[in-house]
Parts: structure tokens; sequence; C-alpha cells
């Protein structure tokens, strides 16, 4: 009895900080309808500046304290420089560019955090004053524990005073549900925005800090906790702060008896309870059904033309090109080559989904990964060949897709961004700690073509016929019935639904059919390397897919391809040249939404307008 | 002797969404105290052109005054804040607000010599709100919610109040209600311009009448001449 | 035999009783007007037929079948077409493809991967284009019609399955007054050469005394009259709630 009280002791504590997160990321949200993929940096940017604080002038428990709480205030100067510099800049833009240009911000500040601080771990002293524990039943339960949970109290009726009983508060909601209203009634709502930005961004700051006495601070806190906390809105409900805390209370309780009951088994609860939440409740246990719906679409696509002169050489331009350069360029080009045309395939499976059904996933690598994973296995436990392990691939892909799938679907927006790479995460944790099965973070090794297609070229001929092809599928699918009907569900489910179509079944099947194609990519991918490592199921791979589906243009399906072979070459010159590879690709992502938003192909189109 | 200056002017507005031009140079004059109503069809520009006064709207030609203050181009908060009440179309409570916190986002400081507008006035002007002070605005019947938008923008103290279509989508005995609402402004000494495409309600609340068709005004005057305007009626206002 | 049977239908949100025991038949080629104020639940009672809400009580029945509860897409193959009083059309597609998919959709082919859809089902969709008057926009994009033409392509479609009910939300709401009669002259052809059922919502008086066969009209959840217009004209209860008139205000001052 006395275990559970400590146990839950332990797991309120860690759902402080995770409340404090999720809480800021929720108002965000609120306010400006943006999710802030970059709430996990202010969190990590908590951590290193209370560390350098502490490290100043933390001797004594108000010095640790001012030290935690000048972290919190110096990220909400950070969050107001990025509402004004950066998200004001995007407010009118689709979600998916909204998503991918905060994620620039990551990268962005992961490698200024590295610039700065190093890449080594920094951990920090305990807190003067809270650094025993006091005797529960028996047990030792540490005094910051009771601190943390303390806080989150604290917090938590601070903010339900704003919001019910200040001007301040009442604004922000009402600015949450119709911003020109507010503006018509003589409020300047831009200072809303940027005050409820600040007020996220201190709170993750200041969850940061405060996490700081019990774990080191890291490069790797920012995409860890932004996970875990977009767990906890969809849980929670997006919007609402009551939501943030109960489901960081859940989650985070959770995982404490997890942890000590079956360690295996804690991923597949939160996944439980994410699904079943998301079943029985798609808003979230808090959350209002309007955020669940996805926007009117202001811009639509003009209708579809196959093969119009102009598309059409490009297509014999790719296939030429792609069967004729082996014969005039080296060995090491025709393995970067290679790898254009996996993720060429890779990126226009993405694009199927996002542009032909309009469902945005910020998921895909986890079918492309079980497709180099479905491959890597069948060759070291069943030691299979070549060929039948790429058959694997598809079905991998496929099963995953249709398992995550089922309840991506079921939702829309930026609620099914964020289930669809949280399924991604798990994948991706999944595969790092099942080293029995997986080899964890050492990877599969030796995962090589057979005999025949051992030379590089005869290997470039074989992937690019059948991505090619693959490629050429899809195109096709985008214009038979099916790809009609998905199109039409996202032009208006109401009017889908209303002339027979199942749209959620629908989506479902082009769900599955992109996993399928991905997990080919993904198969081809692994014997290209010769090797598996849990990367390729990160958020890092599906956000590659979508800088690529994004900087060849969106609405063209040409784009993902042009896409591929750009950003390959991009990637494969500068990381020759500079390990700040990662800064780089933040600011081309931010660039790529505030200035081209319909990517290189509308540049051209662009250019073409302006010269005629 | 010369008139005196309008409340509200618009001069030659241009108004686009988009590519798509909506209004082309319309000019009214509203002059102080009037209840004017802006007439004509739907899709005719009556909802643009109280848009375009507002700064809801891009306008790309002509002016707009308020008084003498020209506030072409100014954000639609300052132009509330000059003195322009607007009350949209579909009435855009704040649903996840209560009656009473939906008052407060309204509420504003008056200026001097505007008349001043209380919680306690307000539930006496719609007394069904007094009773209904915690509900959520998004449960209260489109009535309701007409009175709330109305009464939320009184509580900014305008000078003048502008209401889009007040009639529309509300049951005739609700309309009734509008009607008397109206009259009460105007007896408080406000400004009001309304579109309308319901001629009897017009008539009944309005002083003064334009006639709005394809973007452009084309006849302004005494709504009596207006309605009685045989060929105006047939051409632009029927049912 | 009714192409629509509702009986005893209820339905409450919170403590809110939206239709609290509606009964009511349309026959086979009839217009039927759902009038009332606004909040008396036509909406909630026309969500419940189409299935995007499941009642609470009470039964609904589509030539004989129970459909109670079931899906918008399983409603549409009972032979129910829908417009909706914001039109929701396919607006990256051209006319014709918003037609024929539809029509994909009612020959059971949506999720066909085999040919494209190209040319297929193309002389059906001519043929509604056709009923419709839009044959001059057949390679139009939805997106750039008109409202009014838009509201003819919705007609359009609704038709594709060859329903036996057509259920309309507000048919001209939004439409210029003169457009508002050249549309429900539309939907009366359909009536006389399909003979579609039509049941429809309606704010303007003019569509629903001149072109429904028989009004309902409903306050706070209940049917408080039924019957052809002129007897709905002559209600006075009916007068009371909803039609009422200024001179009656005038009256009262």
């Amino acid at each position: 009895m006395s275990f559970i009280v400590v146990q839950a002791i332990t797991g309120l504590a860690s759902a402080a900080s995770l409340f404090l997160i999720a809480v800021g990321l929720s108002i965000v949200f609120g306010v400006t309808r943006v999710v802030n993929f970059a709430h996990g940096s202010l969190y990590m940017l908590g951590a290193y500046l209370a560390f350098s604080f502490v490290a100043a002038f933390g001797e004594s428990f108000l010095g640790y304290l001012a030290a935690i709480l000048l972290a919190a205030i110096v990220v909400g100067g950070v969050g107001a420089v990025m509402e004004t510099s950066l998200l004001r800049r995007i407010y009118r833009a689709p979600e998916l560019f909204q998503l991918l240009a905060t994620f620039g911000v990551v990268l962005v500040v992961q490698d200024l955090t590295r610039l700065i601080w190093g890449a080594d771990d920094l951990f920090a002293p305990r807190m003067p004053g809270l650094d025993g524990a006091i005797q529960f039943l028996g047990h030792a339960v540490p005094q910051y524990d009771l601190f943390l949970i303390a806080v989150a109290f604290v917090v938590l009726g601070a903010l339900w005073l704003l919001f019910r009983h200040t001007r301040f508060g009442v604004l922000v909601r009402a600015a949450t549900e119709d911003r020109e209203m507010v503006a018509a009634l003589g409020i300047d709502q831009r200072w809303l925005f940027t005050g409820a930005f600040i007020l996220g961004a201190a709170l993750a700051g200041l969850g940061g800090a405060l996490q700081i006495p019990r774990q080191a601070a890291s490069l790797s806190m920012d995409l860890n906790i932004i996970v875990d906390a977009f767990v906890v809105v969809v849980v929670g409900g997006m919007g609402s702060i009551m939501g943030a805390f109960v489901a960081a209370v859940l989650i985070s309780e959770l995982l404490a008896f997890g942890v000590v009951i079956f360690p295996e088994i804690t991923l597949v609860l939160i996944f439980m309870v994410m699904a079943v939440t998301l079943v029985l409740k798609p808003s979230g246990l808090f959350g209002r059904p309007e955020f669940t719906m996805a926007e009117d679409r202001r811009n639509p696509d003009p209708p579809l033309r196959a093969g119009d002169g102009l598309s059409r050489i490009f297509w014999w331009f790719l296939l030429v090109a792609g069967v004729a350069a082996p014969l005039v360029i080296g060995d090491f080009a025709v393995v970067v080559l290679t790898e254009i045309a996996i993720l060429a395939l890779f990126a226009a499976s993405l694009h199927f989904l996002l542009w032909g059904g309009g469902l945005i996933t910020f998921g895909h690598a986890a079918y492309f990964g079980l497709g180099a994973y479905g491959s890597g296995l069948a060759v070291f436990h069943l030691s299979l060949g070549m060929a039948p392990a790429l058959l694997l691939a598809p079905l991998a892909g496929a099963a995953g897709a249709l398992l995550f799938g089922w309840f991506c679907v079921r939702l829309s927006g930026i609620y099914m961004a964020m289930l669809t790479l949280a399924f991604a995460q798990m994948a991706w944790s999944a595969a790092f700690q099942w080293v029995g099965f997986t080899g964890g973070d050492n990877g599969i090794l030796g995962v090589w073509p057979s005999a025949w297609a051992s030379d590089p070229v005869v290997f470039y001929y074989l992937a690019f016929v059948v991505c090619a092809a693959v490629i050429w599928g899809l195109r096709h699918t985008v214009f038979s019935p099916f790809g009609y009907t998905l199109r039409a569900t996202r032009d208006s489910a109401l009017r889908a639904a209303a002339i027979g179509v199942d749209v959620t079944r629908h989506r479902w099947l082009a769900f599955t059919l992109a996993g399928a194609a991905a997990g080919v990519a993904g198969g081809f991918f692994a014997f290209a390397k010769g090797s598996v490592f849990p990367d390729v199921l990160f958020v890092s791979t599906s956000v590659d897919g979508l800088v690529m589906v994004l900087l060849g243009g969106l609405q063209s399906l040409a784009g993902p391809i042009l896409g591929a072979i750009v950003f390959t070459e991009i990637e494969t010159e500068l990381t020759r040249l500079t390990d700040l590879w990662q800064l780089f690709l933040g600011l081309l992502i931010i660039v790529l939404v505030v200035v081209l938003p319909h990517g290189l192909v509308g540049l051209s189109a662009l250019v073409r307008r302006r010269s005629s | 002797m010369s008139a005196p200056a309008p409340a509200l002017r618009l001069a030659g507005i241009e108004a686009f969404y988009g590519t798509a031009q909506a209004l082309f140079g319309v000019d009214l004059d509203v002059p102080a105290g009037s209840v004017t109503v802006l007439l004509g069809r739907n899709g005719a520009g009556k909802s643009t052109t109280l848009k375009a006064a507002m700064g809801l709207v891009n306008v790309q030609a002509g002016r707009v005054f308020i008084g003498s203050r020209d506030v072409t181009g100014v954000p639609s908060y300052k132009v509330a804040r000059a003195g322009l009440g607007y009350v949209p179309e579909t009435r855009r409570v704040f649903a996840g607000l209560s009656v009473e916190e939906n008052l407060v986002v309204g509420e504003r400081a008056a200026d001097a010599g505007v008349a001043v507008w209380t919680r306690e006035r307000i539930f006496d002007l719609f007394p069904p709100l007094a009773g209904m002070r915690a509900r959520l605005a998004g449960q209260l019947s489109g009535g309701e919610q007409q009175m709330l938008t109305i009464a939320r923008t009184l509580m900014g103290n305008p000078r003048i109040v502008l209401l889009d279509e007040p009639s529309e989508g509300l049951a005739p005995v609700i309309v009734q209600q509008i009607a008397a609402t109206i009259q009460t402004l105007a007896a408080e000494g406000l400004t009001v311009l309304l579109s309308e495409q319901n001629v009897r309600f017009a008539m009944h609340v309005a002083s003064r009448a334009a006639v709005i068709e394809r973007g452009r005004i084309l006849v302004e005057g005494p709504i009596a001449d207006i309605a009685a305007d045989d060929s105006v009626r047939e051409a632009y206002l029927t049912p | 035999m009714s192409v629509l049977a509702v009986e005893n239908l209820s339905k409450a949100f919170g403590g809110v009783q939206a239709v609290g025991g509606v009964s009511f038949a349309v026959a086979s080629g009839e217009r039927v007007a759902l009038i009332g104020p606004n909040g008396a639940g036509k909406t909630t009672l026309f969500n419940c037929i189409n299935g995007q809400l499941r009642p609470d009580g009470g039964r609904i029945r589509m030539s004989g079948q129970d459909v109670t509860g079931k899906t918008p897409h399983r409603i549409w193959r009972h032979g129910v077409g829908r417009t909706f009083q914001i039109t929701a059309t396919f607006t990256s597609m051209t006319v014709a493809e918003n037609i024929q998919v539809a029509l994909a959709s009612a020959d059971g082919a949506a999720t066909g991967l085999g040919r494209r859809l190209g040319t297929r089902y193309r002389a059906e969709a001519e043929a509604l284009i056709d009923l419709v008057g839009l044959a001059s926009r057949t390679e139009n994009s939805a997106a750039e019609l008109p409202y009014g033409d838009l509201k003819r392509l919705e007609l359009a479609v609704a038709m594709t399955n060859d329903p036996s009910l057509l259920l309309m939300d507000e048919p001209t709401a939004g439409m210029a007054a003169d457009a508002r009669g050249g549309m429900m002259d539309l939907v009366d052809v359909m009536v006389a050469e399909r003979g579609v059922a039509v049941l429809f919502t309606e704010h303007d008086m003019d569509v629903v005394f001149g072109h429904a066969d028989r009004v309902i009209v409903l306050d706070r959840g209940q049917v408080i009259a039924e019957g052809t217009p002129d007897e709905i004209r002559a209600d006075a209860r009916v007068r009371a709630v909803y039609l009422g008139t200024f001179d009656a205000q005038e009256a009262a001052v």
C-alpha cells in the first residue's frame, strides 16, 4: 500500500513538468491555432539556461529558485521574439506549413544550443534545501518531488484565475474563437497573441528549468518531451487547461507504475490510452469538437489534367535521364542516384496522402522504417535472400499503416498530424528499446543485396525500375475512381458521405496503400545502406519527406520527385562542407514556408507569369 | 444653409475579395442621428459596404470618413475605437463565453458626448439576456444571439452602429423585437446604418435609404420616396 | 407506402429537448416544406433523417425499411439525395467530374483502382448537367462557379443515385431573389420527370407557399400544424409563433 502511494507521488512529480509544457502548447494553440513544434525547444532552452544561471548564482535555495525563474523569464522573451518574427507570418498558412516552420525552429535551436553549451549532457547540482528525502511509511520520498507537485498546483490555480477572472483571459478565450470579431470590437489582438505566446513559452521554460535537479540537460530533451506533450494534449483535448492537467497526470502515473510492473509494456499502455480516448472522444477528454475539424481550403486546387505537354516532357526526361545516368556518372554518384530514386518514392507516397487525400501526416517515416526493418529483420532472423526480403517490405509498411491508420483517419487536421507523429515515435522507441529483436541502437548490419545485384549499377537499375513503377502506380491511382473519390473526401467530406462514400474507410485504404508504397522504398533503403538503424523511423525522416514534398511543390504530381532530387543533392553537398546541416535545413524550411509556399514548381509558374 | 457633415461618409469605395471586385465606387453619406438602410439583393454589395467601412475587406480605392476623420486603411480595431460599432450578419457571438463575458469583450470606455451603456442598461434593453448572464452564448437561440451581438457592440459605446442584415434568418416575431431595438437606439441619439433585403422591415425602422446593385449605389434619399418609386421596387427590391 | 416515415422521433442535447416526439410521412412524388422559427428543431430533425445525428428515440423508415441511426453514406444507399444550406461540392474538380465521381459511387466503383475515371460515366453526367441547365459550364472548375450555379450542380449530384427522396436544407438560401424561383422550378422538374419526393426547409415564404404541396410547422420540437399552404397561411397559431406581421406589432404599440 505505502509503495503504491510513493510511486503515485513519483508519477505526480513527473506530471508537473509535462503539465507545464503541455498547457503552454495548449494555450498557444487555442489562441493562434498554431501547434508549436518548437515548444520542446523552449523547454530545452529553459533547462540549459537554468543550468548556467545555477552555476552563476544558485548556491542557496533562493539563488537556485531565482535561477529557475530567470530561465523561465528569458525563455518567455525568446518566445516574444519568435512570435513577432516568425509566427506572425504564418498564422494564415495551412497547418502543415505551420508545423514544418516551427520544426525548422527546432533544428535551428538544436544546432545553436550545441554551439553554445556543447554536445555533452550537463548535470546540475541538486536544489539546496530540497536535496533530501522525507520518510513516508518506510519509503524515502524526495523533497524536490513534493516541491514539483506543489508548483504544478500553483500554476494550475493561477491559470484558472487568469482565464476566468481577468479581462486578458476573457479576451484570449474570445480571440481563440473569432479573431476578426475581436478586432471589430476595438481590440488590438496582436498583443493578445504575443501575450499568450510569451505565457506559453515561459511555462515551457519553467518546465525545463525545474527538471535540471532530476535530469541532465541534453540535446534530445526537446523532441522527447514534445512527443509526450503531443500525447498529453491529444488525450486531454487541445485548448483545454484542465485537459492538459488530467492527461499529464494520467500519462505520468501510467509510466510510473508501468515501469515498476512491466517496463516493456509502458509504450503499449500509452498507445492504448490514446487509442481508447480518441475512439470514444475524438476531441480529447476536455477538448472542443470544432478544433478537430479541418478548416476549409481557401485556395482550391485546379482540376487535374493528365499529361499536358510540359509535364509529359518532364516525366519522359526523368525516365530517360534515370536510365542513361549510370552510363556517364561515377560510382559515388550512382549511390546518390539510388538514394534519390528511393527517396522519390518515399516522397511520392507521402504526397499521395497529403495532396491526394488532404491527410496531414507527420509520421510517414513509420511506414518507410517498417519497410526497412521488415527487410532487415527478414535477412537477419530468417536469413532470407534479397528478393523475398524486399517482398516483405511493402507488407510490413502496409501492416503498420493498417494498424496506425485505423486510428489516424478518424481525426483530421492538426490532431491527425500529432497522432501520426506519436505513432511513428512509438515505432521508433520500440525499435530503439527492443534490443533483442531489433539490435536497438546498434541496428541491424549486413543487409546486403544478393550477389547478382551487388554491383551498385545493377542495384541502382533494380531500385530505379521498381520505384519508378510504384510511383507510376500511385500516379495512376490519383486518376482512378479511387483517387478521385479520395480527393472528393478531401474537398468536402460532407458531400462525399452524401454520395455514399464511406469516408473513414476510404481514407484508411489510402493510408494503407501509401504505407505499402513507403514500405517498398524502406526495403530498398535497407539494402542500399546495408544496414537498418532506428533513425529511419525517427521524426527527422518524416520531416525530410515533408521538406522534399514542399520543396518540389505540394500541388503538382511532379513536385515530390523534383523535391527529392534537389533535397538529396543539397544534403549530400552540404554535409560534406559543414557540420551545421541542421541549422541550414531549419532555415531552409522556414524560408520555404514563409517565402515559397508553392515550392519550386510554384516558383517556375511564378516566373512564367511574370515573364508573360 | 449647408447640411451638417455626415456621421459616416464613404466616397468612391472599390473593394475586393482576392482578385474579385465587389464594390465599384460606392458613395454613401449617413447623416448624424439618422437611421439609414442599405437595400439590395443578395450579392449586391451590402455586407461588403459595411465591412469596407469597418476595415474588414481590402479597400483599394476611395475613402472612409468618420465625421471629419479619415479612417481609410486603418486596422479595424482602430476604426472601432473611432466610434464605429459593427454587428455582423451571422451574429458571431463567442459561443464558448458566457453572456456576461461576451459583454466584457465588447466593453470600452465612452468618448465624451456619447450615450454611455452599462450592463444594467443593456439588460433593461434586452430583458431576456438578464436572466441568462452565466449561460454560454452558444446555447442561446438565434434571436437571443442577435440581441447579444447588438448588446456586445453597444458595450463599446459607439457613435455609429452598423447592422448587417439584422432580420435575416429570424422568425418574424423576433424581427419585430429587433425593429423596436433599432428605434430605441435612434431615440438615444445613435446613428444607425443597416443593410436589409426585407423592404417592409426597412420601411418600418429607417428614415433614409440607399439602393445598391452590383457594387454601386443607384439611388439615395428619404425611404418613403424610394419605396414609392415603383421602378426601383420592381427592378431591385422584389420581393 | 411512404417514401419517408418519421415515427415519434426525439432528440435532446444536454437537458434541452430539441425534437420531442415528431411524426410525419412523405409520399412518393410529394413536396413537403418543414418550417418553423429558429430553434424550433428543424435542423436537428433534418440531421436525424439524413444520418448526421442519431436520434434518442423513435423510428425513421425509408420505403418501409428501418434506417434509424444509420450513417449518411448508408442512408444514401436507401435512395436519398441531399443538398446543403451552404453548398458542398468538390472544388478541385470540374462540373462533369463532380457528377462522375458521384455516379462512380452509385455504381459501386468508388474504390476502383483500374481504369482512369477519365470519360467513364460521361454520357450520364452530361444528361444530368443538361437537365439542370449547366451545359455551358461542363468543363469549368466548381471553384469558379457563381453561387446559383453551385446550387444547380448540387442538385445534379444529388440526383446521381436516382433517389426516391431529396432532402434539401434551405434550397434557395444565399441566392438572389430572382434566381430562387428558377431553382425551385428545377426541383419541380425533378419531381415531375423522375417522381422524386422532396422534403425541404426554407425561410423564404414565397418559395414555401409556391412550391410545397404540404407544409409542416415545427415549434419547440413539436409539430404544431400540418396542411396545405393555404391552410397554414390561415392558421392562427402559426401566424402567432412564426409568420407574424408588422401590422400586429404596430397595433400593439
